[in-house]
């Protein structure tokens, strides 16, 4: 079932709120630790609960987390991305068919935990398209000047799969497909924080 | 009884002028009030709000971007150590901090216990009251009740506030450290919003005891 469509500015806004509050206590403890000399261990648990406090279980889509604390970019033929510093890549898009046609492929990256971010082509009106779950929070917005659609979705009851899907329309004929596939809710909230790293190279989707 | 020509004239004369020097002051009035731009310069200078962010932290060091927060920076003074330039919120929650965004507020941090006495004199001046008291409810438990004393201009269009702990933490047990900060923003006074804390307009006296 699709989950219905919720604009939810207001919650987005006492969301980004927490966000600041969260972020200026963090800042004001991080300085009387310096002080203090409180261990590197401590911070990061501190970082961690901070996390926790303002991700609650239910993200919102059109809200912006805090990034992972390590994140590394990947460059490819076609786009840029910031990811959690654990994610590589294990799906290089040269190898997939479409490629030939479209000028692009499948790729795939892997986080240590086993969540996954995938990113391929798709037609600009399958929006929902590519996998299955129960929609909790939808949101339009515009990432690097592209328009973008992003859903929040549990894909399963039975396991950790927590999805984060953005289409992102490119030009009238094609659209860029993320999902992504979390195995815990903060890491649902990395990747939700890292599509809107997202960059789409400008030659892309214009050449077929 | 008649009153001449020359005599409305002058009448209507200064009416004009009267009303045309009030425009004149509206139009011209700077956006950030003077107690408050004086403030910020006395204590960070180079530093403005209303300005970017981009011609603010060319006087900084070591400036970093912090999501949700804004720049926060190094400021060698006496008084305070750190620096935060706060962007209007559309600006602050994005992931990448743009330095063309206008500063809304500054925050000023210090370990020097010594200098909240000497600042809270200086204020006490520049905005000729007293201050209004607050508290900031902490969102977690290695954070103190903090106690808010804000002055806000005649008109509420702008103002600074001093925050210091009035609780004590495991955070704040260490004796001498003493962190504190100074807030200054243009525009009215939002409590919580302002203070990018949990404001509580009662007094920490009102809500925690002594």
């Amino acid at each position: 079932m699709l989950g219905s469509c919720t604009n939810g500015d207001s919650a987005a806004a006492a969301r980004n709120m927490d966000s600041s509050i969260a972020a200026s206590e963090a800042m004001m403890l991080s300085i009387r630790d310096s002080v203090r000399g409180v261990s590197e261990a401590e911070r990061a648990r501190r970082t961690r609960d901070a996390l926790a406090v303002h991700a609650p279980d239910s993200l919102d889509a059109c809200s912006i987390p805090l990034q992972a604390q390590e994140v590394a970019r990947h460059t490819t033929d076609v786009f840029t991305l910031e990811l959690p510093a654990d994610f590589t890549l294990t799906r290089d898009g040269d190898v997939d068919r479409r490629k030939k046609h479209y000028q692009y492929g499948q790729y795939e990256f892997t986080g240590s935990d086993g969540s996954k971010v995938i990113i391929d082509a798709a037609n600009n009106d399958e929006g929902h398209s590519g996998w299955t779950g129960s929609i909790s929070s939808e949101c339009d917005l515009e990432i690097g000047a592209r328009r973008v659609h992003l859903d929040v979705a549990n894909a399963t009851i039975s396991a950790e799969d927590r999805i984060v899907h953005a289409h992102i329309a490119l030009s009238p004929r094609l659209a860029l497909r993320f999902v992504a596939h979390a195995r815990s809710r903060e890491r649902q909230s990395e990747l939700l924080s890292a599509v809107h790293s997202l960059r789409v190279r400008a030659a892309w989707g214009e050449t077929n | 009884m008649k009153r001449s020509p020359f005599f409305l004239g002058a009448v209507l004369a200064i009416a004009v002028a009267v009303v045309f020097f009030m425009i004149y002051g509206r139009v011209t009035r700077p956006d950030v009030p003077l107690q408050v731009s004086a403030t910020v310069e006395n204590f960070a200078p180079g530093v403005a709000i209303g300005t970017s962010v981009k011609a603010s932290k060319a006087k900084l060091g070591d400036v970093r971007w912090i999501q949700h927060l804004g720049f926060v920076g190094v400021l060698d003074r006496h008084e305070f150590a750190l620096i935060r330039l706060a962007p209007a919120a559309d600006a602050r929650h994005k992931v990448y901090g743009d330095d063309r965004a206008l500063v809304e507020s500054v925050e000023l941090v210090s370990v020097n216990g010594d200098a909240i006495s000497t600042t809270m004199v200086d204020l006490g001046i520049v905005f000729r009251s007293s201050p209004k008291d607050g508290c900031i409810i902490p969102g977690t438990d290695a954070m103190p009740y903090r106690r808010v004393q804000y002055w806000t201009t005649p008109s509420d269009r702008g103002g600074v506030a001093i925050v210091t702990d009035w609780t004590f933490t495991p955070s704040t047990s260490t004796a001498g450290v003493n962190v504190w900060s100074m807030i200054a923003w243009a525009g009215s006074f939002k409590g919580s919003e302002t203070l990018l804390a949990k404001f509580d307009s009662r007094s920490c006296l009102a809500i925690v005891g002594a």
